[in-house]
């Protein structure tokens, strides 16, 4: 993840680059970034992998312990504690991309 | 009455220090006391008669409120004490649960010299809790060393059993409530036959809330349902305790309708006296049933449980981290923990904004605030900053 000087942060995986804005959340009475929600708006990097939110806890695939994408074994950020990833299992990669090196 | 050291007992009566603490293991020396490892003579004790071997008695009546009281008339059995001591001591748990920290200390305190091991160890309870509320630390900490050398005096010597169960209930208390490790505290169960009436109904509460912290919350049910049926008189603190963890218990088994049911009883016993407190100390524990059952219908006392729970955690957090390896997360505010404690507990986002009353987006964005502030990013981690 890397921070403008906006106080936006930017998450690049597979050469796919998504933008986070900094918005005031007047429900929590602070500043916040806002995470798209990628199940509501599913988005994929070239290699066909699709982002995740670490929050969504309804993937079949996922861990059966804990159930959320941020402690799947299938969960890759570009920096340690990142919010949001893509997901590595085979079986929801977009059929037809080939892997970016 | 004022008290010095063994040495300085035997300059004083021309004798030897040994003799003092000999003397004064005996029980021959009247209201003296261990303090660790020292003991505490009576400034005007003489050398004692070699025929006295009898202790002093003690008839006080340990923690009067949590033994009872009726709901709705708690001042007026507060008048109706007739023993001085047994009443302030009373006055001192009555301002304790309705939140009213300082004059609870303020009685609390003169009785923590006192000779007589039941008043000691009360007052150290309370002047332990509410000053941790006032988040006056080292007058709370100093609380706490009285309570611990007063185990190990009763278990050291020849004790009543009586005064034993005493000593061992009142740091079950302080052990419970803060979550501390056990240091070989001996075994709740092994005194309960020496306690009565409510003492005995909240000695049932800690064990439950022991059954509840090793996860085992079928158990901690069985004991709070066992705990309220088995007397037909009704000991109202210890009832609104029980209740409580009965809550805690069915919030970890996600069954929400049983919670609030639970948090209904034992507030409608709490409310007439005004005892917040119970409500404040198991807050974090209770994952939004206060927000859920206070927050609209009684606004007032929903303001007093969160001023209070404010303090009360931060001194909380600042004793769990000290004592335990994991540290629990102090940076979240109330409604944060709250969330990270049902997300780390496998809730999910739209079991968490349903039961909060919440739009999922909102809680999926208070997740994401809690994980910034933690530095993590998945419910594996955020486990090792919760409560268990």
């Amino acid at each position: 993840m890397c921070v403008n000087d906006e106080g936006k942060r930017l998450f690049t995986i597979d050469g796919d680059t998504v933008e986070v804005e900094r918005v005031f959340d007047e429900r929590i009475g602070a500043h916040i970034h806002d995470y798209p929600d990628f199940c509501e708006n599913p988005r994929v990097t070239l290699a066909g992998r699709p982002w995740v939110n670490v929050t969504r806890d309804d993937c079949p695939y996922a861990d059966e312990e804990y159930g959320d994408c941020g402690s799947c074994k299938y969960f890759r950020c570009q920096s340690a504690g990142d919010l949001i990833g893509v997901c590595d299992n085979e079986q929801l990669r977009l059929q037809g991309k080939e892997e970016v090196l | 009455m004022t008290f010095e050291s063994a040495k300085k007992a035997a300059e004083r009566l021309g004798c030897t220090e040994r003799a003092v603490q000999k003397w004064a293991k005996e029980g021959k020396i009247p209201y003296a006391y261990k303090d660790g490892r020292d003991w505490k003579i009576p400034e005007n004790a003489t050398v004692p008669n070699p025929n006295i071997k009898a202790k002093p008695v003690y008839n006080n009546e340990p923690y009067p409120i949590i033994h009872t009281y009726t709901s709705g008339k708690i001042l007026d059995y507060l008048e109706s004490i007739e023993n001085e001591d047994d009443r302030a001591m009373a006055y001192c748990e009555y301002y304790y649960f309705t939140g009213q920290f300082k004059e609870s200390t303020i009685i609390a305190e003169p009785y923590l010299d006192s000779p007589n091991p039941i008043l000691r160890t009360s007052a150290a309870v309370f002047c332990l809790f509410a000053n941790l509320s006032r988040g006056i630390m080292h007058k709370s900490r100093h609380a706490g060393g009285i309570l611990k050398a007063e185990l190990a005096r009763c278990l050291d010597e020849d004790e009543t059993d009586f005064i034993k169960a005493v000593a061992v209930f009142s740091m079950g208390i302080v052990n419970m409530q803060l979550h501390l490790p056990e240091q070989n505290i001996p075994l709740m169960r092994d005194y309960m036959k020496y306690l009565d009436g409510g003492i005995r109904s909240f000695a049932c509460y800690l064990m439950a809330y022991k059954a509840y912290l090793e996860k085992d919350y079928s158990r901690s049910l069985g004991i709070v349902e066992t705990a309220l049926s088995m007397s037909a008189v009704q000991y109202p603190l210890p009832m609104i305790y029980l209740y409580i963890i009965a809550a805690m218990d069915y919030m970890s088994l996600m069954k929400v309708r049983e919670a609030n049911s639970c948090i209904e009883k034992a507030w409608l016993l709490a409310a007439p006296d005004g005892l917040i407190i119970p409500f404040v100390e198991h807050y974090n524990l209770l994952q939004g049933l206060i927000e859920k059952h206070f927050k609209k219908n009684h606004p007032e006392d929903y303001n007093k449980i969160i001023a209070a729970a404010k303090q009360y955690n931060l001194s909380w957090h600042e004793v769990y981290n000290e004592n335990n390896e994991q540290s629990v997360a102090s940076n979240l505010t109330h409604i944060e923990f709250t969330i990270a404690m049902l997300y780390s507990r496998n809730w999910r986002v739209k079991e968490i904004a349903a039961h909060m009353e919440l739009s999922e987006r909102t809680i999926t964005n208070y997740i994401t605030v809690i994980y910034d502030k933690l530095g993590i990013n998945g419910k594996k981690e955020l486990e090792k900053f919760m409560l268990k």
